[in-house]
């Protein structure tokens, strides 16, 4: 037989089995801080590799092929004596060849390293918008605290579930066990992610349900009733919750991505606006790259709100945030993005053309 | 005359290619000195009863003892189904399912003796349930589990002759369960199947004849005049009575085993609701592990 004693005897270490706290704030920190770095050194490595070499030889393939009706145009301008168009139009030779040739001490093509300039403008008005406090709490810090209290409740419900196939006194004890269990588990998250105010509210929340249930008023089912409903969950919750989390991870990592593969769209966007007729292509890159950079700011502005809610009032459930950061907030900062940023942009665009039709006019 | 009860010594018979005779001969001799009651050694004999008691006062009873004994206790009959069943299982056993690997250690396709074990480190079914006989010759559960639990351990993953099967601990688990449910088919096939039925037929004819053989003593006894007459047939009678008796201390013994087998499988199957149990308090802690995951990961950026 192969059973030892072993088997029967009840691991007392205080490490919560496989909920160990250091470890698993710690990976999770490292994963998020190498993931920006990933990130920027994917951006790096994409526009000097041999992708966007190859992107930037169809431009200017586009622009060559289109050089023929340009040329043509301008012919005809002049012919009829008419200077200004010909003059704004030379322009956009002279910015192709300009932006997809290289500088000589660098390795990026011009367009490349403006577009990654967009990028780092994009980063550090978000940067910026993150680090506003709102309700005594920075934005970033209030949504990791908000991650933190979606997480450790379905853990504590978890453990209180177990308690669920007992009845009577057994249940009364093995609850009593978990929710110390539970207030062990909030100290050791303190100690592991630094302390904050929904720490100590849950910590006093469980503190009261235990001297509740220290309360004997003599039937075991009055002492489960009062406390039962508060802290027990349906057994999907947490499930529910991490595809919440990963849909909204998923987003911010859409968003990372749709703003890569715009720029690398430049260097067409580029080639392909020495056609006279008809808009030019640069302006539609431009205003996507404008709304892909509201979308990232509208999303992280609404999910920093929210979690400073969260963090600030003590909830009764949290279901609503995750459904929020989500479903509804990735829908709603797309939405946003469509539809304020390209009428902005629009209307930047008109603007300038119009200023500089008056302005060739008076000329 | 007297009734002579040392035990005889026997012949040695050549021992068979496993071995199991020489064994099985020594442990009946045991038996019968364990047994040495007179009672019990007189009367668990069913075949030839009648003529043990129609010469009570000649013969070689020991002889006739032993000629009887083992039919009764059934260690033949466990050798027998032993020795039928195990060269070649996929044969004469009775299908326990439909998940009977038909490959491997456990079915022997090339008949005959124990082939060793049939890859590199998976043991032969075969030889565990043999290595695993007790006195009486009945498979020992416990060492069949401990010894399939070792040997699926310690063999190795790609010996699995399951396709579906992956983790050989898992495996060995199930396969147990499985031979459990087999050494239980071994242990109905000895009351149920040919041997077993036709043993019970001839125990019932037996029964049958020494009621009978009772009866007419008592009637026999009412026309005798001599008192020691009367007297030395109510010792027939006694006798014949005791015979009845030792067949149901036979019958409790083989219920004893029959009772052993309900509790193997009873402990089985407390053993798969716990399972079944575990895993879903298991299941809620890893989804709770998962989300404390995600959660330190995600931050806004």
């Amino acid at each position: 037989m192969s059973v030892s004693l072993n088997f029967y005897l009840i691991n007392a270490a205080r490490n919560f089995g496989i909920f160990n706290f250091p470890e698993i704030s710690e990976s999770g920190r490292r994963a998020a801080a190498e993931t920006i770095e990933a990130y920027d050194k994917l951006w790096i490595n994409v526009l000097e590799g041999p992708l966007y070499t190859a992107l930037v030889d169809v431009g200017v393939l586009f622009a060559v092929g289109t050089l023929l009706f340009f040329t043509v145009e301008m012919i005809k301008d002049l012919n009829e004596g008419n200077l200004t168009r010909p003059i704004t139009s030379f322009i956009w030779p002279l910015l192709i060849v300009f932006l997809l040739t290289k500088p000589s001490d660098s390795s990026m093509y011009r367009l490349a390293s403006f577009s990654y300039d967009l990028r780092e403008i994009i980063n550090q008005t978000n940067q910026t918008v993150l680090a506003s406090t709102h309700l005594g709490v920075k934005l970033d810090d209030a949504y990791r605290q908000a991650q933190g209290l979606s997480a450790v409740r379905p853990t504590i419900e978890g453990w209180i579930k177990q308690c669920e196939s007992l009845t009577g006194k057994q249940q009364l004890q093995c609850m009593e066990i978990a929710l110390k269990d539970a207030q062990d588990l909030l100290e050791a998250y303190g100690q592991a992610n630094g302390e904050s105010n929904w720490l100590t509210r849950e910590s006093a929340r469980v503190g009261s349900m235990l001297t509740k249930l220290a309360d004997w008023n003599g039937s075991w089912d009055d002492q489960l009733r009062s406390v039962f409903w508060t802290v027990t969950g349906p057994a999907w919750e947490a499930a529910v919750y991490s595809l919440l989390m990963a849909f909204q991870y998923a987003f911010q990592s859409f968003l990372e991505f749709a703003l890569l593969l715009t720029i690398l769209l430049g260097p067409l966007a580029v080639g392909g606006s020495l056609l006279p007729v008809g808009g030019k292509p640069v302006y539609a890159w431009l205003s996507g790259i404008f709304s892909l950079f509201i979308a990232k700011l509208c999303f992280n502005i609404t999910a920093g709100l929210a979690s400073t809610i969260m963090v600030d009032v003590e909830q009764v459930d949290h279901l609503w945030f995750a459904v929020f950061i989500g479903v509804l907030s990735p829908f709603f900062s797309s939405a946003l993005a469509a539809g304020g940023g390209m009428a902005v942009w629009n209307s930047l665009t008109s603007m300038a053309s119009t200023a500089i039709t008056s302005v060739a006019q008076i000329l | 005359m007297t009734v002579s009860l040392s035990p005889k010594p026997k012949d040695s018979q050549p021992s068979a290619a496993f071995g199991i005779d020489k064994r099985h001969k020594r442990l009946k001799r045991a038996l019968f000195l364990v047994t040495a009651p007179t009672s019990l050694a007189l009367f668990i004999g069913f075949g030839s009863a009648q003529a043990f008691l129609s010469d009570v006062l000649g013969g070689d009873i020991w002889k006739i003892i032993e000629s009887v004994v083992l039919n009764n206790l059934g260690i033949e009959g466990w050798i027998d189904i032993l020795d039928n069943l195990l060269n070649d299982p996929c044969k004469d056993f009775p299908s326990t399912g439909p998940f009977v690997p038909t490959d491997g250690p456990w079915c022997q396709s090339s008949g005959g003796d124990d082939g060793g074990s049939g890859d590199s480190g998976t043991p032969d079914i075969s030889d565990i349930i043999k290595d695993s006989q007790g006195g009486m010759g009945i498979p020992n559960p416990n060492a069949v589990r401990g010894r399939i639990d070792e040997g699926a351990s310690a063999s190795d993953p790609a010996d699995i002759p399951d396709a579906f099967e992956i983790n050989k601990v898992v495996w060995g688990t199930y396969a147990g369960n499985q031979i459990d449910r087999d050494l239980t088919r071994m242990g109905i096939e000895s009351v149920l199947g040919e041997a077993g039925q036709k043993r019970m037929r001839q125990e019932i004819d037996a029964t049958q004849k020494t009621l009978t053989g009772i009866a007419t003593d008592a009637d026999q006894s009412q026309k005798l005049d001599v008192t020691q007459d009367v007297q030395k047939k109510q010792i027939r009678v006694m006798a014949q009575q005791s015979l009845i008796l030792g067949a149901m201390r036979a019958d409790a013994l083989q219920a004893r085993v029959d009772t052993q087998y309900t509790n193997l499988n009873i402990t089985n199957i407390s053993r798969s609701l716990d399972e079944t149990n575990r895993a879903r308090r298991v299941e809620g802690s890893a989804q709770a592990a998962k989300l404390l995951s995600i959660a330190s990961q995600s931050s806004l950026h």
